[in-house]
């Protein structure tokens, strides 16, 4: 059977414009994920690590390497609709700025039937009951459905787009920071959301952080990211417990904890 | 005795109501604060707690319609009466203060000199002088090619090195207080430490005190040597730090610290605060916090305990005599 995901040698230079040179976003990324899975990815701004995210999901072409999900390799031409659809069947993502994310004049239970006429498995019919059935999953109520999503809490409106995401049963799910902007009360809920949601289906993910303690909840994997490069990967815990890349190190040194010392680290720039 | 650098006694802030003829709106709620010279006090919470809102009131800095009562004394002057001439002259000179987004105070098409000379040149300092001080300063702060970097533009340089000429900036008028509003959020982790490395330093060396306005609990406690805790535009406990972490006295305050996630330690689900954090004029009668509290009772909701004193600690909660030392913290602490 083949791997869920498999990604090699994954490439991206965004062109310099003006003048500008090249930028090498992304540098040899190889990784697999398996059914079930939940892989993070780590690094800092620049890192490229959402530039990962944006191409796994389609929002970016690859410059080289490949992207293969259940065996089928996507290519480099832009999908029709029916192939676009396949593949929104495939991966999801959830960003940072949920509200940026919602169409602000779509009622809440409007945005997530939408996302289920992508579920062949849900009937036209059903699709106003499972779109409340969703909302309940995620912790909100029937009444919310009603609403615009401006009429909702931080909290609430990821909410709404983690359930438009899993609305479509989709087998990859990506969290790009979407955990990292929401008050630590509601962080707290929406990771035992994630976990919940893991538990009752086979869906894997890929988390992109910064926040090395999220990762640690979150994920069984861990690659490691410093300018466009997978510098470290393996299991979380022992990447987080016993680091061997001297970033790695920096980073899990600059989390705030109790008795912490904040240094200056040897680069300033 | 000396008197306290600043002392803050029951400040209220009202916004205007939403609607025409509605009910003014309260957003920070019989605030008591103080910061000792040199000291740094952490002001955590979450969204709508109110702990910007209190921060700028220091300055007298208000939107407009904004409302404020009670007393903000400043080496024993009361912020809240002062008349615009006295309270510039307050906010050039002996408050500064330093902002989440450095871009969003910083003029994009003047030079980082420009900036930073500004104030020194208002108040007559000359122009050789002041770029001499500018370098000093940026030097204080860990950027040692100063000159270079007073030519740049701000586009010029990373959101860490904004951040500390931002700093760099604030100190130019030797303030004796520093409000940080959130001054590390837009960071990455390592800028981060180094940001907070900075200002421990110039704080050392300047006996500078600090207000520092966060929403990360652990940040504030690692750096501070007070922690308070604001929850529906009140504050709810303030403790030194350590103690703050290891023992708090509030449900909110050990809620807060056990639902984060740990580096070290994997747990299946993390214990939650259910429901969501309210705005001051949204909270109940009674205790602000008791819709949401694992150990709430009948008598939460009779009426709002006060903010009592409890050694050096102030707390308020009805129930803080049963529950003073068995509410869980912090996972990660040096004796988990």
């Amino acid at each position: 059977m083949p791997e869920l995901l498999e990604v090699r040698d994954l490439r991206k230079v965004f062109r310099g414009r003006g003048g500008h040179a090249d930028v090498v976003a992304v540098e040899g990324a190889s990784f697999n994920l398996a059914a079930g899975e939940s892989l993070a990815i780590v690094g800092e701004s620049g890192s490229g690590k959402s530039t990962i995210a944006r191409m796994l999901v389609g929002l970016e072409t690859p410059t080289a390497g490949s992207i293969s999900v259940l065996g089928r390799t996507r290519g480099a031409k832009s999908p029709r609709t029916r192939e676009r659809r396949v593949r929104a069947r495939e991966v999801q993502i959830v960003f940072q700025d949920p509200y940026s994310s919602l169409d602000r004049l779509e009622l809440v239970g409007h945005v997530i039937e939408s996302a289920l006429r992508l579920n062949p498995a849900v009937s036209r019919a059903s699709r106003r009951q499972r779109a409340l059935e969703l909302l309940e999953a995620v912790g909100l109520q029937a009444r919310h459905a009603g609403v615009l999503p401006r009429a909702l809490s931080g909290g609430q409106q990821q909410r709404v787009a983690i359930a438009r995401a899993i609305a479509v049963e989709p087998r990859i799910l990506i969290f790009d920071e979407a955990v990292s902007a929401l008050d630590v009360s509601i962080q707290a809920q929406i990771l035992n959301l994630l976990a919940d949601i893991r538990e009752r289906s086979d869906i894997a993910y890929v988390v992109i952080s910064h926040d090395l303690a999220v990762v640690n909840q979150i994920s069984d994997r861990c690659l490691v990211m410093e300018s466009g490069r997978v510098i470290e990967q393996g299991r979380t815990r022992n990447v987080l417990a016993s680091p061997s890349e001297p970033y790695t190190r920096a980073l899990r040194d600059a989390v705030p904890r109790p008795g912490w010392q904040p240094a200056r680290s040897p680069s300033l720039d | 005795m000396t008197l306290r650098l600043l002392s803050i006694h029951t400040l209220t802030i009202t916004v205007p109501a939403t609607e025409p003829k509605g009910p003014r709106r309260t957003v920070v709620d019989r605030v008591d604060l103080h910061v000792e010279r040199g000291e740094s006090l952490g002001l955590v919470g979450e969204s709508g707690s109110g702990k910007s809102m209190t921060a700028r009131a220091v300055l007298g800095l208000f939107a407009p319609g904004v409302e404020a009562t009670g007393r903000i004394e400043f080496d024993g002057v009361d912020v809240l009466a002062m008349r615009q001439p006295e309270l510039q002259r307050v906010r050039a000179s002996r408050i500064a203060m330093v902002f989440q987004d450095p871009r969003a105070h910083i003029n994009p098409v003047r030079s980082v000199g420009d900036f930073m000379t500004e104030g020194m040149r208002d108040s007559g300092v000359s122009r050789v002088e002041a770029g001499r001080r500018a370098i000093a300063l940026l030097a204080e702060v860990g950027i040692d090619d100063g000159e270079r970097r007073l030519a740049q533009f701000p586009h010029e340089l990373s959101g860490g090195l904004l951040q500390r000429v931002m700093i760099a900036a604030a100190l130019a008028m030797q303030p004796d207080l520093l409000l940080a509003d959130e001054p590390t959020t837009a960071l990455d982790v390592t800028t981060q430490s180094e940001v907070m490395t900075i200002l421990a330093e110039v704080r050392r060396e300047r006996g500078l005190a600090m207000l520092f306005i966060t929403h990360d609990l652990e940040l504030a406690a690692a750096t501070c040597d007070r922690t308070a805790v604001m929850y529906a535009g009140r504050i709810m406990e303030v403790q030194r730090s350590t103690s703050l972490q290891q023992a708090p006295l509030h449900p909110y305050t050990s809620g807060l610290l056990v639902s984060r996630p740990d580096i070290d330690l994997v747990q299946r689900r993390l214990q939650v605060i259910p429901g969501r954090s309210v705005a001051a004029f949204e909270a109940p009668s009674g205790c602000a916090f008791e819709p949401r509290c694992s150990y709430a009772q009948a008598d939460c909701r009779a009426g709002e305990p006060e903010l009592v004193l409890l050694g050096s600690a102030e707390v308020r909660c009805g129930r803080v005599d049963e529950l003073r030392g068995t509410l869980p913290h912090a996972v990660g602490g040096p004796d988990a």
